[in-house]
């Protein structure tokens, strides 16, 4: 055990919070983490899910994102997109992550309301994790192609070629 | 650009996909994982529903009318859903039976009372908080009364919310329709199934069922012994003083009604000099749910009422006709306090240890960590961001969330950042165990955790000695006493390196319906889960419980357990393993297996490692 983790994370105090009674956001940000994350919350989880296909993971993802904003809150210009890129690489590399270590199985998808779709979710989870975080990006939160490639942080050129490689197999699975 | 030349129909469909997978992935996730108890009264996940909806409609509409045979599929893929095909659990005798006189929608059912002349049933309609009650029995009660109609299948009789019919054997069977809804006994109460918003309920609704039922009953069901009602675990002054505690202000004190052993209703007033408001508590519910659902109430003329469903079979209906906004918000949570009680679902070792990555075990050193935070019992711990907020430690903040941990249920971490700016996220869950057998307010819930990296939890019940007597709360400002932070040491996590040395079969899991294993102490029922390689349990002590599944990784180590303290103890210790281990030594002692489950008390501070053997003792593993 690290004895100086410990001590420090044992040292931090002992705050009585109680629900309804959170304080003020910490003054020397002006953004308001409790407002974005009541506001972003859901849809991040989705999209952490989306990638991770592990809502359980997704949401300490999203945490783990607001927990960074909190930090890095006198650097960041746009909260927003801070966090969906955050998440967003949370969740590929915690997928990439997981191919080392041993990893817990994932829950078989819940039944769709049409074979059909069914289906589309499995091509869809087949897919590798980034082109699946692209596909739902642009599919399922309509996101530009230059946006995606602004949470990607990687050029609207990968983009298309990650997306135009998602599309050709899906096409090809669901023929 | 490249994605304009997806073709329409590819869009359509992966958007339409992703619409409603999505959002059913993250409500797929376990019951123990609700992070808010605000969530539970939104399932919006993602875009607008609009959008969504149209969406759906569309590829539903083409799809039906491009594909017969699709069609086909879809009609026989929801029949199987209702045959209950979702759930896990082996189908019991008496469910088999009554399950194709079951209407839509009512198809989770519960056996509420079995004796030699009455079967009495309660189905639900998860929609909108109805109930069908349907009792089947050799009492004709009706026998001087003037029926309203006789037929082929004998003769009827008018009931309040709904019919009797006795049969030409004399075997009787009365359905009924109601919400439960107190508060309007005079002139009596309205036909509340009726006026269902989703979809009223009728009389000849009613007589449909009645019929069914007569068609398939008979006087052999009652020495057939179809099943036993699964009793109530958790005693009625429990339950009276959560809801005492749910709603401090009431005028008239909570009664409880007896409708069975598998049934137990309470009856309370809000504000009123009258009863106004209903808590049902069923145990046994088949089939049960994959996960708990949010709440959803049914609004009708003057009342309201909602069931909600474990995976581990208990449900709670709630009606009332005090329908004010902030009394609907504290019966919604006051529902998931009592489930939480009845079957706290914390996950345990079971399942969590899975998380624990070979490379960065977490090792015990057997040293006791004082707790970390500390948190009252009456309200749910704060998530993320309300932790960081706090101002006061503005980067040493314990950013997990422990949601309900009063409860002992739903309870999750999140990731926790340390002083030194070493982030130790969680993979999981490992709170073997937190709950409160009363609410009582001066008892804070506290966790330790050791070790950077991937980490884990230590999940345990303290007393604050520091709470007010005056205000009965505790004012958190001093950690709990040295002999109870004692008590934070617990069993050490089953790390994954183990040994799979063991089979995986589970001989237990295809017995019959029931516990598999019960003492004075503990019961355990086991269930199939999603995935073949999945044992999946509900554990119950007098007080605490878990549910969840041990995949055959774990199962083949003969390591898997959990480990429950209520108070101070004594720490129960139940273990779930394969066809061949036979014995556990723990605490110097041999315990026998039986049904693939062992189970030992032990108190604080016992070093409660333990060895699991087979028969001819070749095989053996640790944990400790």
């Amino acid at each position: 055990v690290d004895a100086e983790s410990r001590v420090a994370v044992n040292g931090a105090g002992d705050p009585l919070l109680r629900r309804g009674e959170a304080r003020a956001p910490n003054q020397a940000s002006e953004i308001d983490v409790a407002a974005l994350f009541r506001d972003n919350r859901s849809r991040l989880v989705g999209l952490s899910t989306a990638i991770l296909l592990d809502p359980i993971v997704a949401e300490e993802v999203v945490q783990d994102a607001f927990e960074g904003l909190q930090r890095n809150a006198g650097h960041v210009d746009n909260p927003v997109g801070y966090l969906q890129r955050t998440v967003v690489n949370l969740s590929i590399s915690t997928v990439r992550r997981r191919k080392v270590v041993a990893r817990h199985p994932i829950s078989a998808a819940p039944p769709a309301s049409l074979p059909e779709i069914d289906e589309a979710w499995a091509a869809v989870v087949r897919l590798p994790a980034k082109q699946r975080a692209v596909v739902v990006l642009r599919f399922w939160q309509d996101q530009s192609i230059d946006a995606i490639a602004e949470i990607l942080t990687c050029p609207a050129g990968s983009v298309k070629s990650t997306l135009h490689r998602a599309l050709k197999q899906l096409e090809k699975e669901l023929s | 650009m490249i994605d304009e030349a997806i073709r329409p129909e590819l869009e359509q469909l992966l958007r339409a996909t992703l619409d409603e997978m999505i959002p059913k992935v993250v409500a797929a996730r376990p019951p123990n994982i609700v992070t808010d108890i605000a969530d539970l009264s939104s399932a919006s996940v993602g875009p607008a529903r609009s959008r969504h909806s149209v969406r759906r409609l569309v590829v539903a509409m083409s799809v039906a009318a491009a594909v017969v045979v699709g069609l086909v599929g879809v009609v026989n893929r929801d029949a199987d859903q209702r045959n209950g095909a979702s759930g896990s659990t082996a189908e019991p005798e008496w469910y088999r039976l009554l399950h194709p006189a079951l209407p839509e929608h009512f198809e989770r059912a519960a056996l509420t009372l079995a004796t030699d002349t009455q079967m009495w049933f309660v189905a639900m309609d998860e929609r909108d908080g109805k109930a069908l009650e349907i009792q089947v029995g050799l009492d004709n009660e009706f026998s001087s009364d003037k029926p309203t109609s006789t037929d082929s299948t004998g003769t009827w009789y008018a009931k309040p919310q709904g019919l009797t019919v006795v049969k030409p054997d004399g075997l009787q069977v009365t359905v009924t329709c109601d919400i439960g809804a107190k508060g309007r006994d005079f002139p009596g109460p309205p036909n509340y199934c009726d006026m269902a918003s989703t979809g009223p309920f009728t009389e000849s609704d009613i007589r449909v069922v009645a019929t069914r039922v007569a068609s398939t009953f008979d006087k052999s069901v009652f020495s057939a012994r179809l099943g036993t009602p699964m009793p109530v675990t958790n005693n009625p002054a429990h339950i009276a003083t959560l809801i005492a505690a749910a709603v401090p202000d009431q005028q008239h004190h909570v009664g409880s009604t007896d409708w069975g052993p598998g049934d137990e209703i309470f009856d309370f007033s809000i504000d009123g000099v009258r009863p106004d408001t209903s808590v049902r508590l069923v145990e046994g519910v088949y089939p049960p749910p994959t996960t708990t659902e949010p709440a959803r109430y049914g609004l009708y003329d003057d009342a309201a009422a909602f069931w909600v469903v474990t995976p581990g079979g208990a449900a709670v209906r709630i009606s009332t006709t005090n329908t004010l906004p902030e009394s609907l918000d504290r019966l919604d949570q006051l529902a998931f306090e009592i489930l939480g009680s009845v079957a706290p679902l914390s996950t345990t070792v079971f399942t969590t240890t899975t998380f624990v990555s070979a490379d960065t075990i977490a090792v015990d050193d057997g040293s006791v960590d004082q707790p970390t935070t500390y948190y009252p019992t009456d309200s749910p711990m704060p998530m993320w961001p309300d932790v960081a907020t706090s101002g006061e430690t503005p980067i040493g903040h314990i950013g997990y969330g422990m949601a309900l941990c009063s409860g002992g249920s739903w309870t999750t971490f999140t990731s926790l950042a340390s002083a030194t700016g070493i982030e130790q996220s969680y993979q999981g869950t490992l709170c073997a165990f937190s709950t409160f057998p009363h609410p009582i307010p001066e008892t804070v819930a506290s966790c330790s955790s050791m070790s950077p990296g991937t980490n884990y939890a230590r999940c345990q019940e303290r007393y604050d000695t520091t709470f007010d007597p005056e205000s009965g709360q505790p004012d958190g400002t001093g950690p709990p006493s040295v002999q109870q932070s004692v008590a934070v040491q617990l069993l050490p996590p089953t790390p994954e390196v183990v040994p799979q040395v063991f089979g995986d079969r589970v001989s237990a899991l295809s017995g019959p319906s029931g516990p598999a294993y019960i003492d004075d102490a503990v019961s355990v029922v086991f269930h199939a889960g999603d995935s073949p390689d999945q044992t999946c349990f509900v554990i119950r002590l007098t007080d605490l419980g878990s549910s969840g599944c041990v995949d055959s990784t774990l199962l083949k180590t003969g390591l898997a357990y959990g480990a429950y303290e209520a108070k101070d103890g004594p720490i129960e210790v139940v273990g779930i393993v394969p066809d061949d281990v036979a014995s556990v030594e723990i605490v110097g002692r041999v315990i026998s297996v039986k049904n693939n489950v062992w189970h030992y008390t032990g108190q604080p501070g016992d070093d409660l490692s333990f060895t699991v053997r087979s028969a001819d003792g070749t095989l053996s593993a640790s944990v400790g």
